[in-house]
C-alpha cells in the first residue's frame, strides 16, 4: 500500500516533467519550421519587425553568465580557503552564519539594490550607463558567493586533520599544505560547491532583467564590452512572454529560446556529471 | 620568491580578498535594514493596500507567499525518502560528519531545499 503511493508519487513527478519537455516542444518547434533557420542568426532581435535574431540574446547571457563565474569562483574559493585555514575561531563564527544570510536573501531583492545602489555607482565609474553586463554578472556572482563559500569552507572542514598534520611534520608552510594537500583532499566537495553556486546564478531571471538594461545589442568586442547594456534569454521570455499574442510566430520565437536555454543547461549538466565522474554518493564522499 | 614568502604573500592576498568579499555582504543587509526598517509598521504588516497602493500594508502579499510556500510543500513532501534514520528530500543527502545536507544530483529545482533543511 505504502509502496504503492510512494510508486505513484514517483511516477507522477516523471510524467509531470515529461509533459512539461512536450509542451515546450509542442509551442516551441513551430517556430523552427515555419521559418528558415537563418532568421534566428538575424544580428539583432527586433520581433515587431519579424525580426527574431537570437544572437543578441546568446551573448547577453553568455556574457553575464561568464562575468559572474569568473567573479565568483575565485573570490568563493579564496574566502573560504580564508574562513577555513586563516580566520580565527570567533571571526569565523560570525562570518560564516553572515554570508549564510545573503544566501537567504531572495534574488529580486539583490536585483533591486543592484537597481538602485549598485547600477549609479557604475554609471558614475564613467559607464554610459548603471545598468550594464557587469552590474549583472557582480549581481550575480553575489548570489553564488554564499553557496561557493559555505560548501567549500564545509568541505575544507571535512579534509582529516591528519593531512594537515602530516604535511606541517614535514616541514611544509601553511600555504604549501594548503596548495598541495587540502584543496587536493577537497577537490570533488568544491567542484559541487562551484556547480552548486553557478547554477543558482545561472537560470537567474529577474534580478538579472532589473540589472542590465535589457538593450538587445550585441557588444562591441574589447574591454568595454562588459560596460555595455544587454539582453539575456531568461529576461526576454519574462519580459515579452506577458503581452505576445498566443499563437504568434512571436509567441513560439520565446517558447523556442526556452528550448535552447534547456539544451544549454543540460549540456553544462552533462559536463558537470563528467567532470566530477562517478555516481553522486561517490561524488559526495569528501564530504 | 621563497616558500615562507609565499606564505607571507598568501595570507596578505587571501585575507585582503576576504575581506573585500565580506564588506559587501554586510552592506548589502545593512543597506536593506537601514532604508526598510522605518517603513514596518503593524499597519503595514496586517493592512490590505489602500488608495492605489500608496497607503495600506502587504497583508495581501504576505499570505499569498505562505499560501505559495504551503502549497510547494505538499507537493514536495511526497518526493522525500528515508535515509540515515530521517526523511529527506529527494536528490538531497545528509553528510554526517559535517552534520549538514547537500544536493546531491543536478537538479537546480532542489537547491532550495537545502537551505531549508541545512543545520
Amino acid at each position: 500500500m505504502i509502496e504503492g503511493l510512494i510508486l505513484a508519487s514517483g511516477v507522477s513527478v516523471i510524467i509531470i516533467i515529461t509533459l512539461i519537455f512536450l509542451f515546450l516542444l509542442k509551442e516551441g518547434l513551430p517556430a523552427f519550421t515555419s521559418q528558415p533557420i537563418s532568421t534566428f542568426f538575424n544580428p539583432r532581435w527586433y520581433p515587431i519587425e519579424e525580426m527574431y535574431g537570437l544572437l543578441p540574446l546568446l551573448v547577453g547571457s553568455l556574457l553575464v553568465t561568464l562575468g559572474a563565474v569568473v567573479i565568483a569562483v575565485p573570490l568563493g574559493l579564496t574566502t573560504a580557503v580564508y574562513l577555513g585555514e586563516f580566520a580565527p575561531d570567533w571571526l569565523r563564527e560570525i562570518l560564516k552564519p553572515l554570508i549564510e544570510v545573503l544566501a537567504g536573501i531572495p534574488s529580486i531583492v539583490l536585483g533591486f539594490l543592484g537597481w538602485v545602489a549598485l547600477a549609479p555607482i557604475i554609471q558614475n565609474m564613467g559607464a554610459p550607463t548603471g545598468l550594464t553586463a557587469f552590474t549583472g554578472s557582480l549581481i550575480l556572482a553575489y548570489m553564488a558567493l554564499p553557496t561557493i563559500i559555505s560548501i567549500t569552507e564545509d568541505a575544507l572542514y571535512a579534509v582529516p586533520k591528519e593531512y594537515r598534520d602530516g604535511s606541517l611534520a614535514i616541514g611544509a608552510t601553511q600555504w604549501q599544505t594548503i596548495w598541495r594537500v587540502v584543496l587536493p583532499a577537497a577537490r570533488s566537495g568544491i567542484v559541487i560547491a562551484i556547480m552548486l553556486g553557478v547554477g543558482r546564478a545561472i537560470g537567474e531571471t529577474m534580478a538579472v532583467m532589473l540589472v542590465t538594461g535589457n538593450a538587445a545589442n550585441i557588444p562591441e568586442l574589447g574591454l568595454g564590452m562588459m560596460f555595455q547594456p544587454i539582453r539575456t534569454m531568461t529576461a526576454t521570455i519574462a519580459a515579452e512572454m506577458g503581452e505576445v499574442a498566443q499563437g504568434s510566430t512571436h509567441y513560439s520565437v520565446l517558447f523556442a529560446i526556452g528550448i535552447v536555454l534547456f539544451i544549454i543547461t543540460f549540456l553544462v549538466n552533462t559536463l558537470a556529471t563528467r567532470l566530477v565522474g562517478g555516481r553522486p554518493q561517490q561524488r559526495g564522499a569528501q564530504l | 620568491m621563497s616558500r615562507q614568502q609565499t606564505q607571507k604573500v598568501a595570507t596578505i592576498v587571501i585575507t585582503t580578498v576576504a575581506t573585500l568579499v565580506v564588506i559587501p555582504v554586510l552592506l548589502i543587509i545593512l543597506t536593506i535594514f537601514y532604508n526598510g526598517l522605518s517603513a514596518i509598521s503593524w499597519e503595514f504588516l496586517t493592512q490590505p493596500p489602500r488608495n492605489g497602493m500608496t497607503e495600506g500594508g502587504i497583508m495581501p502579499a504576505i499570505l499569498g507567499t505562505i499560501l505559495l510556500t504551503l502549497g510547494t510543500a505538499v507537493a514536495a513532501i511526497k518526493q522525500f525518502h528515508f535515509h540515515f534514520n530521517r526523511w529527506i528530500p529527494t536528490g538531497i543527502q545528509y553528510f554526517p560528519r559535517v552534520n549538514r545536507f547537500y544536493v546531491t544530483h543536478d537538479h537546480s529545482f532542489f537547491i532550495s531545499c537545502r537551505w531549508l533543511v541545512a543545520d
